[in-house]
């Protein structure tokens, strides 16, 4: 199987996609919805800022040797995407880029509190809310995961 | 070494700093409409054009040059591009982004806006203005024109 590179992204990089990339790690039980510890302890939740966005992270590899990554594309992904495709080939990279767009997975809760938390720098407020919207959206970004697993497995 | 000519919401830009590059026009004089009008890619752009990365041509030093447009923060995607390149361990020199971004960029919704109601020759006409209006700093933003020693 082609290794390839699969960037999840969301609007900050901070919440959607950084869950997302550390389940497919295995970082987060898929069956078992996370404490705010849990949480809070992956490398990125809730402290992307907007001078890194657009930067790719990387989180490790998967079981199959794919690499992992986080970006965050405000709401512009799918220009990201057109682009980053565009440049790998215009450098005649033919490794395969992924995009998983996890935006649609992302609560209210996660929204309003992700805007407070990392727009506003308000994190006393915004930071529980983020974490309580997570946990709620937990389930949607697990499937996510799981289709794309099963993408990469077939 | 590439180039790649970053507009945003706009052709007009990047596809007269990419011909001067190619060295397609005489700039000396400022072009005349018609000339500009020729151009590869000069037109208002369409939202099928975001992120889409165009081949506009080959320099004399075998420079390969290409534009794209994004509709608002040219910064995310520079630090996308310069990511994707540090992950394939390209050195940044290869692809080079070269932004071109006007004052005014709501000037280049206008021309979007002409061109979606069917008046593309008015939209033509404000690209044009817009390239004349900008012919200095264009100047500035090619490499080409930033070697040129001092006499």
């Amino acid at each position: 199987m082609t290794v390839k590179k699969i960037i999840y992204h969301c609007y900050g990089g901070a919440h959607s996609s950084v869950t997302a990339a550390a389940i497919h790690l295995g970082q987060l039980q898929a069956d078992k919805i996370p404490t705010a510890q849990e949480l809070l302890s992956l490398a990125l939740f809730d402290r992307q800022t907007a001078e890194g966005h657009g930067q790719l992270h990387f989180f490790g590899f998967d079981e199959w040797g794919n690499q992992i990554y986080s970006v965050g594309c405000r709401n512009v992904g799918q220009t990201m995407v057109n682009i980053l495709h565009g440049v790998s080939k215009l450098l005649g990279i033919h490794e395969q880029l992924v995009f998983v767009d996890t935006l649609h997975c992302v609560s209210l809760k996660m929204r309003i509190g992700g805007y407070l938390s990392r727009r506003w720098s308000i994190i006393s407020v915004g930071r529980p809310l983020v974490i309580q919207g997570t946990r709620e959206a937990y389930p949607k970004i697990v499937e996510l995961v799981a289709q794309v697993k099963v993408k990469l497995a077939g | 070494m590439n180039y790649l000519y970053l507009g945003l919401t706009d052709y007009y830009l990047p596809a007269a700093a990419a011909s001067l590059h190619l060295k397609q026009l005489n700039w000396d004089a400022p072009p005349s409409p018609l000339k500009l009008c020729e151009l590869p890619y000069f037109r208002a752009v369409t939202k099928a054009d975001e992120g889409v990365i165009r081949y506009v041509g080959l320099t004399e030093d075998g420079e390969q040059i290409y534009l794209t447009t994004v509709k608002k923060y040219p910064e995310i995607f520079v630090r996308g591009i310069h990511s994707l390149l540090s992950i394939y361990q390209v050195p940044l020199s290869e692809l080079v982004i070269i932004t071109c971004v006007l004052e005014n960029p709501q000037v280049a919704g206008w021309c979007c806006f002409l061109q979606r109601i069917g008046w593309h020759s008015a939209a033509q006409q404000l690209g044009t203005r817009l390239v004349r209006n900008r012919l200095a700093d264009l100047k500035k933003l090619v490499p080409h024109f930033k070697t040129i020693p001092c006499p």
